[in-house]
């Protein structure tokens, strides 16, 4: 049997089995989070939190599909402005060669964006109410021991949101603080003879981020 | 000028018909292009911007405010305002169906039509359970064959007059209206073993045929969606989900007829 065939068979056999309608959970997302994973901004343990939960229900599958097809349609698009079809995920553009990052450490000094690494919204203001993107402090360049990534503050900026990437451009970690410094959980492992990425980036308006360079490091000893 | 945007410092300054000036003139064409894709009849149309204008309104703002106030924005703007519209949009026509149902498509169907239009299409049940509410209550003596001729009646007399995210709220149409080829009957037995198929998939490979195969989303979307690394990755998945259901359902001896 083909896989179309198959396609046919599981599919009509999916769709009469489904369920009209089902009943919102406590457990169920909100327009925030459909939203978000409806554009694919969502990473990390919360889209695997989505994902396990999208799998089991219904309603909110439903509802994520519904939102991602009116995504898609030209009027609305338009409107929201979002990236066309993904051809690589969000981490690949940092997972370039050493030679390749100065230049792709530019093009973040230079550019207000989203931290989803999706271009900018219609509503948001032209460059030249771009705000200071942040800064690294460290780590950077060969280090030793990393448990803390810091970072100089940007005047009005409320919010960080820092992203660890493996040198797969695999996420490692991301989280949202207000500080200017953020302590590594016991659980992401930072292994001796590797390469890894972050990215920081601050929130200096309404659903408005500014994202420093991409910071490499590398911690010292041989790679198991 | 500050990156915040005009309505929210209207609203800051104490100014709400300001503010909602200039919402709507910066989001007009947004919350119409999600309700047309949404809803399909002109009037309809209306109806649901007025009731998302109220709806965003009431409360002073709260739902605008409450997204402003967050501290950590998941999604765009944008984007969760489609979400908005289409969780309001629900909200009127299950409000508008509760209440009133087209004259002109009851007129034309028989009685037996029209408690199936009542449990599949305003209760919302799927067809087993309808079938067997209907039977069990109704007409003991209505057999499934015959309850599918009356159900696809049904759906051809509504469908044709239903919006999209009707169709979406409403079960699936049966086999016999999706693809004329193909005559399925889901079975209580063949539901379950295939339940159990799916349970052995990872929750993104389920998610991968659920919004793919069931919700005919564009692989490429499905990919965003997922993380996946482009549409490729969706029909590897789908595609390897697929014949691992299928060989679930062989295994149960379980063919087209049996489904």
């Amino acid at each position: 049997m083909s896989q179309m065939d198959d396609m046919e068979l599981v599919g009509v056999a999916l769709r009469a089995a489904s369920p009209a309608r089902s009943r919102e959970g406590a457990a169920c997302l909100d327009d925030q989070r459909i939203a978000a994973l409806a554009e694919g901004s969502v990473t990390g343990p919360a889209l695997e939190a989505g994902v396990d939960h999208l799998a089991v229900c219904h309603r909110c599958r439903g509802a994520v599909s519904s939102v991602t097809r009116a995504l898609a349609v030209g009027s609305i698009a338009r409107e929201v402005d979002l990236p066309g079809p993904q051809t690589a995920p969000r981490w690949a553009r940092y997972a370039v060669p050493v030679a390749a990052a100065a230049a792709v450490a530019a093009l973040f000094f230079v550019q207000s964006e989203s931290p989803s690494g999706t271009e900018a919204p219609l509503h948001r203001e032209g460059p030249a109410a771009t705000a200071p993107a942040p800064v690294a402090i460290s780590p950077t360049g060969p280090t030793t021991t990393v448990r803390v990534l810091r970072w100089h503050a940007v005047p009005g900026a409320d919010r960080y949101r820092i992203t660890l990437f493996d040198e797969l451009g695999t996420v490692l970690y991301e989280t949202t603080l207000a500080d200017t410094l953020a302590e590594l959980p016991t659980q992401v492992g930072i292994e001796a003879g590797r390469s890894y990425y972050w990215i920081v980036a601050a929130r200096t308006g309404f659903d408005r981020w500014d994202t420093s360079a991409l910071v490499e490091f590398s911690t010292a000893g041989d790679a198991r | 000028m500050s990156p915040t945007e005009q309505w929210l410092v209207e609203l800051d300054r104490g100014r709400p018909e300001a503010a909602w000036d200039a919402f709507l003139g910066r989001y007009r064409g947004l919350l119409f292009g999600a309700i047309r894709y949404y809803v399909h009849d002109h009037d309809d149309v209306m109806d649901v911007f007025t009731w998302v204008c109220e709806r965003l309104r009431e409360d002073d703002f709260r739902r605008l405010r409450r997204y402003a106030g967050d501290a950590d924005h998941r999604a765009r703007f944008s984007t969760w305002l489609v979400a908005v519209v289409r969780n309001l949009a629900v909200d009127w026509l299950r409000r508008r169906d509760g209440r009133l149902r087209p004259p002109a498509v009851e007129a034309s169907l028989t009685c037996l039509q029209r408690r199936i239009l009542e449990e599949v299409f305003t209760n919302g049940r799927s067809h087993a359970e309808a079938f067997e509410l209907i039977r069990s209550r109704d007409d003991g003596a209505l057999d499934f064959s015959g309850f599918l001729k009356e159900l696809a009646t049904v759906y051809r007399t509504v469908m044709g007059q239903r919006g999209r995210l009707e169709r979406e709220l409403t079960a699936p149409p049966p086999p016999d209206v999706v693809v004329a080829d193909v005559d399925l009957v889901v079975g209580e037995e063949a539901r379950s073993i295939l339940a159990g198929a799916m349970q052995q998939l990872s929750a993104r490979d389920r998610v991968a045929v659920q919004m793919y195969v069931v919700d005919e989303v564009p692989a490429a979307d499905v990919a965003r969606v997922l993380g996946l690394k482009d549409a490729k990755a969706v029909y590897n998945r789908v595609y390897r989900s697929l014949k691992v259901l299928r060989e679930h359902l062989d295994a149960a001896g379980l063919g087209r007829s049996d489904l």
